[in-house]
């Protein structure tokens, strides 16, 4: 009933971004990575966007040259999984200003951050569209207050 | 929105520089070179006394940790930078120890104290952060240490963080159940607050002026149900949870929140399994919400709900009718059915048959067919022809809905689409043999599998033409090697007990294995041929019978022992059936198995020996082989029928009430055996049960596995009597454990030659072992003679079932209303071995 991860990967199969909801150890983590790496890349245009991997389903998404992949487990409404993954790259468009993939490789924590307010523990916890990027911005907001004070601090001494 | 710039000002570019640091290394060696380079950088960077250097090495380990490299050796500087007053540091501490913690409860002792402090943060961010981070997190002793403060968090005055902290309660009752009572009732709390106090500003706020208010109240109770909806998906009892079902079902008629109405229907499901008397009430509900709803998601939910959660009938068409009317809407992408209820009246079927845009969402198409197949599985009536037709028709090429379709085919095959599916899966088959994707080829076994499934459902009570159908799987077997083909065949042949049908399928066989001359031998092919020889030889028509002598020419393509049985059987019944021993043709047979008497596979070796003496026997004694041939040899593969028995069946047996099995088979009461009374009960059931009495302390035991051996010795004649080929085991056994004693000359002699003076040997321990080997015949005779006796048997697709040699007067097995009589099968290579001579 819930999300057991969700990946980030690149055209190419490389990992952009990859959060887990459960406890898996570095080795189950590559395999999961690797496996459902090679299910997605060999998928073509037209396929549905669901796969069975082992006990699990896996659900992905094409945005431009990245894939968002989201394991689930078997009872979860898969299409629920994509309307989740949907919102997720919608509040990284707004974040950004028009998200490209260089923006969450160079800013992948913020990518985290956005997530953080979307899934918890892999529950989805926001009910509105303006929710996380508002969150997400008031925490920016005082990281930079915190900086400049920081830095006047420096000054003054 | 202006785009943000690169992570803060005051170590931004330290991260750029090793992500683009790591993009620029095209070469493997050369970025694995300049990784480890960072991180041995890092180990430093971590130690500074200077927090903004500390957290940036911390946050690009965080990186690196995504790409596959450890950090959990810097869990002490982790949470170091989580424990930073400073929001961004201790925001990238929290996303550090999110990814890289992993129950180590040293590190976690310090992290109490500081998440316990985070948590009564007066900024909510960080309590938000907090919160977020303890539900990864969170191990067994945590969860206790943090319980309380989380419970009480749940009346906290921001929605935000009641949200975040159901969800960390969640987690907190998995690692400790013990409160998961005092949760649950928090829980249903939470939901009744937030709950009234919804209704409440709607009906204050009427111009919604309250938009904020309301919307936190939707997400509190959206989590809460979230919460619930895992707690009863991991509940080992539903019972406590099921009380919160009027809760529950006044937010489902009230809400217009599509995520939480999903929601609520997972949880629903589940406890309309539990519960069968809540389907009344929430089937008019949740029929209501399917048709008023605008999201596909929900829909697709409710008929989920509906359907497995069991609350439609077997026998209850208007409702099916309705279901189906909504799954083929959502194929076509539509939600609004109206007042309308049946596919009729919606205009969807018409004489050209249904109106179904296959070209749509494929994921619709792939949601849909699973609730097709539920469907079809409920009562396969519900899925008309016309529709199953119209599905077969698309001829899917996405693995994942190519596999509904067939589960679907399978699930509503009946006596008039038989024919049609079949053929539609040959031609669909035929589509994509010339592609070689290895995707394509795994659809390819899926539909081989599923032609051979379809034949076999409700015991071949479909299939209008077993000529026909035959002739179907032999094409496929001429295609691809698959041992579902040949189990298939095999089935059919002794099942299907119509001359005609055997006829076929023993030609099929034939053709194959002399297709076969061309081809190399692999694995997978010999067990296929070993199949097909055996229903030659078992079904021989008269123009195999006729022909024998190109079989036996044909045998020296397929190096497997059944071949050679299969011929012996042949020339048996050809002998029988002509009276008259064709000289040529023995003297063949003869040439060919003479150089297998001495063939590496000792299978065939043994074979050939066996099958040759009769021959020479027969070939040296003219006046008397059509006797030996004809009726002796053939009486050996003929004297029982060959029946298939139903899984299971030899646990019905019950054992005789004559069989012994705590009775030592020997007892060597030798003088100080007296002193152990209970040894004599120890032995067999150690070997039978392979569960060994632990009864005792070590000094026991080990005293019991000496006696084992020496019980072997003593015969008991009842049992004994039955293993007369094990005699000889047996006194060389004796000598072993009597060795030690001088009084026996007899014994002392043995031990001169065997050298068995001193402790129990290898030889007495693997003494063990044989007299598990005896008992188990025993069991196994006593069962054939009682399998008469068992009832009805079940028969179950694609599992191996056992075979006897069993008297077919037996009429329980057989199926007196079966349109052909069918018998129970088998497909293990044993019954090759059932009719072996000598």
């Amino acid at each position: 009933m819930a999300f057991q991860y969700i990946l980030l990967l690149s055209r190419q199969g490389k990992t952009r971004l990859s959060k887990w909801f459960e406890t898996y150890s570095m080795k189950d983590k590559g395999k999961i990575t690797r496996d459902v790496t090679t299910l997605v890349l060999s998928r073509k245009n037209k396929m549905s966007n669901f796969l069975e991997y082992k006990d699990s389903k896996v659900v992905y998404r094409r945005y431009a040259s990245l894939y968002f992949v989201a394991g689930i487990e078997a009872e979860d409404n898969e299409l629920l999984a994509l309307e989740v993954i949907h919102r997720y790259v919608e509040q990284m468009d707004k974040y950004f200003g028009n998200v490209c993939e260089l923006d969450i490789i160079f800013n992948f924590q913020r990518a985290y951050y956005i997530l953080d307010e979307i899934i918890v523990a892999g529950e989805i916890i926001e009910s509105s569209r303006r929710e996380p990027i508002k969150r997400t911005t008031q925490q920016d907001a005082l990281e930079v207050a915190e900086a400049e004070a920081s830095a006047a601090n420096k000054l003054l001494l | 929105m202006s785009r943000k710039s690169p992570f803060g000002f005051l170590f931004g570019k330290n991260l750029e520089n090793l992500i683009s640091g790591i993009r620029r290394r095209k070469d493997e060696d050369e970025k694995e070179a300049f990784i480890h380079e960072v991180i041995s950088e890092c180990r430093e960077e971590v130690r500074s006394p200077d927090y903004d250097i500390k957290t940036m090495a911390v946050l690009k380990l965080a990186y690196l940790e995504m790409l596959g490299y450890d950090m959990t050796w810097a869990g002490f500087h982790v949470i170091e930078v989580m424990a930073s007053p400073a929001f961004q540091q201790k925001r990238i501490g929290y996303i550090a120890a999110m990814q890289s913690f992993r129950g180590d409860s040293e590190l976690l002792m310090l992290v109490t104290n500081l998440l316990k402090m985070d948590l009564v943060n007066k900024n909510i961010h960080t309590v938000g952060v907090a919160l977020s981070g303890l539900a990864t997190i969170v191990t067994p002793l945590l969860a206790q240490d943090v319980s309380d403060d989380i419970m009480r968090m749940l009346s906290h005055s921001n929605a935000r963080i009641r949200q975040k902290a159901v969800l960390a309660l969640h987690k907190i009752t998995l690692q400790y159940p013990d409160i998961f009572p005092q949760a649950l009732e928090r829980i249903s709390d939470l939901l009744d607050s937030a709950q009234t106090e919804l209704t409440q500003a709607i009906q204050a706020g009427q111009a919604g002026q309250d938009e904020q208010y309301e919307r936190d109240q939707t997400a509190v109770i959206s989590t809460a149900v979230s919460v619930v909806g895992e707690m009863a998906y991991r509940a080992e009892s539903l019972s406590q949870l099921i009380e919160l079902t009027p809760r529950l079902f006044a937010v489902f008629v009230s809400s217009k929140h599509n995520w939480t109405l999903i929601k609520i229907l997972k949880v629903f499901l589940l406890f309309s399994l539990h519960e069968p008397k809540v389907r009344p009430k929430f089937l008019p509900a949740i029929k209501s919400i399917m048709q008023e709803t605008e999201s596909m998601s929900v829909v697709y939910e409710c008929l989920n709900c509906i359907i497995c959660g069991k609350m439609v009938d077997e026998d209850d068409f208007e409702l099916a009718s309705l279901l189906m009317a909504h799954i083929v809407l959502l194929i076509n992408g539509e939600t609004s059915l109206s007042s309308q209820s049946s596919l009729g009246s919606l205009g969807l079927v018409s004489s050209e048959g249904y109106k179904i845009d296959w070209s749509g969402d494929a994921n619709l198409r792939f949601v849909a067919l699973k609730l097709l197949v539920k469907m079809a599985e409920i009562n396969p009536d519900f899925v008309p022809n016309e529709l199953l037709a119209s599905v077969m028709a698309t001829r899917q090429r996405d693995p994942a809905l190519l596999k509904r379709v067939l589960a679907l085919a399978v699930a509503s095959v009946n006596d008039d689409n038989f024919f049609d599916i079949v053929e539609n899966l040959m031609q669909l088959r035929e589509s994509f043999t010339e592609s070689e994707s290895q995707s394509l080829l795994d659809i390819d076994i899926d539909v081989i599998k599923t032609i051979s499934a379809l034949g076999a459902v409700r015991n071949y009570e479909h299939v209008p033409d077993f000529k026909w159908y035959v002739g179907v799987l032999g094409k496929l077997c001429m295609d691809s090697y698959s041992e579902v083909l040949s189990s298939r065949l095999l089935d059919i042949a002794i099942r299907v007990q119509d001359a005609e049908t055997r006829e076929a399928v023993v030609e099929t066989c034939y053709s194959w294995l002399s297709s076969r001359v061309n081809s190399s031998s692999n694995k997978m092919m010999l067990n296929m041929a070993a199949v097909f020889w055996f229903i030659i030889g078992e079904y021989p028509t008269q123009q195999v019978l006729d022909n024998l002598e190109d079989l036996v020419k044909l045998a020296a393509l397929f190096p497997i022992p059944d071949v050679i049985t299969s011929l012996t059987k042949l020339m048996s019944k050809q002998v029988a059936r002509s009276h008259f021993v064709e000289l040529d043709l023995l003297k063949l047979l003869i040439a060919y198995l003479e150089p297998l008497c001495t063939n590496f596979d000792f299978e065939i070796q043994e074979r050939a020996c066996e099958s040759l003496e009769v021959f020479k026997l027969a070939l040296n004694t003219p006046e008397k082989a059509t006797e030996i041939l004809g009726s002796e040899l053939r009486d050996m593969f003929s004297c029982y029928e060959l029946v298939t028995v139903a899984p299971g069946t030899q646990k019905k047996i019950q054992p005789p009430s004559n069989l012994d099995l705590d009775t030592p088979i020997m007892n060597l009461n030798l003088e100080d055996d007296s002193e152990n009374p209970e040894n004599g009960n120890l032995d067999l059931d150690l070997d039978l049960d392979l569960n060994l009495n632990l009864n005792g302390d070590k000094e026991h035991l080990f005293r019991s596995s000496e006696t084992y051996s020496q019980n072997y010795t003593d015969a008991n004649p009842d049992l004994v009597g039955q293993y007369d080929q094990a005699d000889q085991f047996e006194s060389l056994e004796s000598a072993a454990p009597n060795a030690e004693n001088p009084e026996n000359p007899e014994n002392s002699n043995l031990s001169q030659i065997f050298d068995l003076n001193a402790k129990p040997t290898m030889d007495t321990l693997f003494a063990i072992p044989k007299s598990t080997q005896r008992a188990k015949p025993a069991k196994k005779k006593v069962v054939v003679a009682q399998d008469a006796t068992i009832d009805g048997p079940v028969i179950e697709e694609e599992k191996k079932t056992t075979i006897f040699n069993q008297p077919l007067k037996n009429g329980s097995l057989i199926q007196p209303d079966d349109k052909v009589k069918v018998r129970h099968k088998k497909k293990s290579k044993k019954n090759h071995t059932k009719s072996q001579p000598l």
